[in-house]
């Protein structure tokens, strides 16, 4: 039966894993704002940088 | 009603309100004032009009914006505890902007680079409405990124206690999706790991492999009752110290009795324990908690008055001007005060002539006059000219500052007796009596069946299935309420809502608008010229009441009067074409007392001694003001005003006739009066607007703030409402009244399961198979239950009798 041990062990370190990375998103702040980043992927990026006057 | 109000509904381009007399157009698009006016030449100069195709009239309104306010950003020492990062080159600073409230706004203030060549980057934290702007201080200082931001609509909102450095504040949100992500993972996996255990497998496997199975779940447990469950017993613990039981209190036993159990039966090898339904529950408890937390962290319920002062001033001293920190203010300093700017420190008009606005202060709606050696109080807002002020005390000193020194302020927001706490009481002490009983005769019985009973039934009827549906329930009325314009403090105002059986108002600023007077002309026997004279008599005068008259006849031209005089708090004299006008209130016009009170605003006019205008002043009620009272009807009301009793007439005539007006109040009798009201068994809420309420706000069982916009100054209250709003109050009322209606019923549900559940438990027979069924349906149900009430709480039902939907309606088809 040592395979039963063996294979929950893997499933418990894939979930693990898989945890850490949600720690990681949570720390890094990828949750801290829903709204930005879903609407800053719409804007059309203003082909010229700094223009002073027409 | 003035004309212009009810002719041209014309919207602003820029921030959609509605345009009056002095609206300016730029072809077909119609501008409100010339600030929005420029904001918006401003950013079609820069080929920033994208601003406007995302979002319809996305503006903030540019009337309010004061002149030079920034000009405390020069002062290196006030800067340095703004920026963030500084090395001469490039330096970072983090502006707090309330304006920011949908795409346009995100768009615009990331492009910020497109305005200045000395920006970097700019990028948009927009849950907090914070803006990080990356610059080049030579060529742009902070204070010209300041007005930069202030010239495009959004203001920096800087307060005196920002500048103070200071640690940033910690991530309580973060904390709990940490908390939500590890209880969840154990959760899930401690469950895979029982499934064997429910189907009964272990019988046929060896015994090593049934205790690894176990002491694996009983690892993964440690995280959910050490970490996860950590404020249960927190909360159960400070609520022992405070001699009272809430809800955490029978949870924390629960889960305490669940743990030592299950330790005990697989230390012994003889059963599994509970601790897949444990943790099922604390995760399910905790996924509660966080919906009916998700805090509106941009809005500041504990606002005190500290921030609705300005950072810093100018100082005169020895005829150059300084700026200087608004706590340094000391007496018989000479302060420069500019239109717009509110008075710091109570103190003497040593220079200038000008008006103050008190409506924050004290209520009143119509703005005084002032001219050298009057006195004038902290709070007030300039108007007009700039003045100087000798500061009379310091700023710690202030008048109204006293107001805050009132216990009401300093009352705890202790935990009231919500209806949760109350039967979590009585719940709790049944099930303890049942679970004493159980043991009792167990013991006269079979003896070693005894414990087993004892801990199942206190397992079993954990009221946590109570703790569910008020969380779940008041989450979705928290976030259905903050989608419509009412933000609470917190989910324990909605019970508090449901118990308010009195409504105060305020007037100015509530029922009334504050700045906006609407004129009425009762008698106009004025020929054409001399209208005109009176008008350009009228031009000269900065006296609030004078500004409505001649907006009110649009009146441009300039004729200067041969000899004109002021005569403050009474009214004006002139000469002009051989005409003798006398211009003021009855008494001056008149030459002699009438005798009777002043119960309106009104302004005479006598040509050569012959009265031959009228004008009489009515406050413009907000929208939807009468039908709201109507649809008060089931409340005992009463109206406290800190203004004059000039519209006593007009509020009689909108209340209903028993109605207690009281005028003249001040902050102190304010409080006073909400005091009486509990005195006498009312459930008092308090609705109103400016700092003059905040004792009352705070005194009463729930203080509403209600605020033109979401990001305008309010006093602490228990619940912000956007003014626009404030006709959904009878609404919000019934649904605040439904939902706590819910909870009960979700409640008696779980009872069901609950007694099932003890049924089996007083026998002891509870198989930890029959416990992982039941608890984790009952918690589903309910959630199912509190979804599917608020769903219909919130639906037609109660939405067609406010007009909410409608709304809604507009804001789709807009």
């Amino acid at each position: 039966m040592i395979v039963t041990v063996f294979l929950l062990s893997v499933s418990l370190l894939v979930g693990l894993i898989f945890l850490g990375a949600y720690i990681w998103s949570v720390r890094s702040g990828q949750f801290d704002d829903d709204y930005s980043p879903a609407h800053r992927i719409f804007f059309d990026d203003l082909s010229k940088p700094f223009k002073s006057k027409k | 009603m003035s004309n212009s109000r009810t002719e041209q509904q014309a919207r602003c381009y820029h921030c959609g309100e509605i345009c009056d007399s002095h609206k300016r157009d730029i072809g077909a698009k119609s501008f409100c004032c010339n600030g929005c006016r420029s904001v918006y030449l401003l950013l079609n100069e820069h080929e920033l009009n994208d601003y406007y195709c995302l979002n319809e009239r996305p503006g903030a309104t540019m009337k309010t914006v004061q002149p030079e306010k920034f000009r405390f950003l020069d002062d290196a020492s006030i800067t340095a505890g703004l920026l963030e990062f500084s090395n001469g080159k490039q330096a970072q600073v983090t502006f707090y902007l309330p304006q920011i409230h949908c795409s346009s706004c995100l768009w615009l203030l990331e492009h910020l680079a497109q305005l200045h060549p000395g920006i970097i980057s700019s990028r948009v934290l927009f849950s907090d409405k914070e803006l990080s702007v990356t610059f080049k201080p030579d060529e742009l200082s902070l204070r010209q990124l300041a007005e930069l931001l202030t010239r495009i609509g959004y203001e920096p909102h800087i307060t005196p206690g920002q500048v103070e450095p200071q640690e940033r504040k910690g991530y309580s949100s973060r904390n709990a999706a940490y908390k939500l992500g590890i209880t969840g993972f154990c959760f899930a996996n401690i469950m895979l790991i029982s499934f064997p255990e429910y189907l009964g497998l272990h019988r046929n496997e060896s015994v090593a492999l049934v205790t690894f199975f176990r002491l694996v779940s009983l690892g993964l447990s440690l995280p959910v009752v050490f970490y996860g469950a950590g404020e249960f017993f927190r909360n159960a613990f400070l609520s022992f110290r405070q001699r009272y039981i809430n809800i955490d209190a029978p949870i924390a036993l629960a889960i305490s009795i669940t743990f030592l159990r299950s330790v005990y039966e697989i230390a012994g090898g003889t059963g599994a324990g509970y601790l897949d339904s444990m943790s099922g529950i604390v995760f399910f408890m905790l996924l509660g908690r966080t919906l009916q937390n998700r805090t509106y962290s941009t809005l500041k319920f504990n606002r005190d008055y500290k921030s609705y002062f300005p950072v810093a001033v100018s100082r005169i001293k020895e005829a150059m001007e300084e700026t200087i920190k608004i706590q340094d203010i000391q007496e018989k300093d000479v302060l420069l005060l500019r239109h717009q700017e509110i008075i710091p420190a109570d103190g003497m008009v040593s220079k200038g002539k000008a008006s103050v606005d008190y409506s924050f202060i004290t209520g009143e709606s119509q703005p005084e006059y002032l001219s050298a050696g009057d006195l004038v109080y902290a709070g007030g807002r300039i108007i007009g000219n700039a003045v100087e002020i000798v500061a009379l005390r310091d700023f710690r000193q202030n008048s109204f500052t006293r107001l805050w020194n009132n216990k009401a302020f300093d009352r705890q927001q202790s935990d009231k007796e919500t209806m949760t706490t109350v039967i979590s009481k009585y719940f709790s002490l049944a099930v303890i009596l049942i679970a004493l009983a159980a043991f009792a005769y167990w013991q006269w019985h079979i003896p070693e069946r005894s414990w087993n009973a004892l801990t199942a039934v206190l397992i079993v009827a954990c009221p946590c299935a109570l703790l569910l549906t008020t969380t779940f329930t008041n989450g979705h009325m928290v976030a259905f309420f903050a989608a419509h314009g009412l933000f609470l403090r917190n989910a324990q105002v909605i019970g508090d809502m449901a118990k308010a059986d009195h409504i105060a108002f305020d007037k100015t600023g509530t029922i009334t608008e504050a700045e906006d007077s609407a004129l009425l002309v009762s008698r106009m026997l004025l020929d054409v010229a001399e209208k005109e004279s009176f008008l350009s008599v009228m031009s000269q005068s900065i006296h609030p009441l004078a500004r409505i008259i001649t907006a009110h006849y649009r009146y441009t031209g300039a004729l200067i009067p041969e000899h004109i005089k002021e005569i403050p708090g009474k009214g004006m004299e002139a000469w002009l074409d051989d005409r003798y006008f006398r211009i003021g209130s009855r008494s001056f016009v008149y030459g002699e007392d009438s005798g009777r009170g002043q119960e309106q605003t009104e302004v005479y006019v006598a040509v050569d001694g012959i009265v031959k205008a009228h004008f009489l002043f009515e406050h413009h009620l907000k929208q939807g003001v009468p039908e709201l009272l109507r649809r008060l009807a089931g409340y005992s009301l009463s109206m406290v005003s800190g203004d004059n009793s000039s519209s006593k007439a007009q509020m009689r005539s909108l209340f209903p006739e028993d109605t207690q007006l009281l005028f003249r109040q001040t902050p102190q009798q304010k409080l006073e009066h909400i005091q009486s009201l509990q005195a006498s068994g009312k459930k008092a809420m308090m609705i109103g607007d400016g700092l003059n309420d905040a004792g009352a706000l705070k005194q009463s069982n729930v203080g509403v703030s209600v605020v033109q916009h979401s990001f305008s100054f309010s006093p602490a209250c228990d619940a912000i409402l956007e003014g626009s709003r404030l006709s959904d109050l009878p609404a919000f009322l019934k649904m605040a009244k439904a939902s706590q209606k819910l909870i009960l019923y979700g409640f008696a549900y779980s009872i069901v399961f609950n007694i099932i559940g003890i049924g089996y438990a007083v026998s002891g027979h509870l198989s930890s198979l029959l416990a992982a069924i039941l608890m984790p349906s009952s918690s589903l149900g309910i959630m199912l239950i509190a979804y599917a009430g608020t769903r219909w709480i919130t639906g037609r039902r109660f939405a067609k009798y406010s007009g909410m939907l409608k709304a809604d309606e507009d804001h789709l088809l807009a």
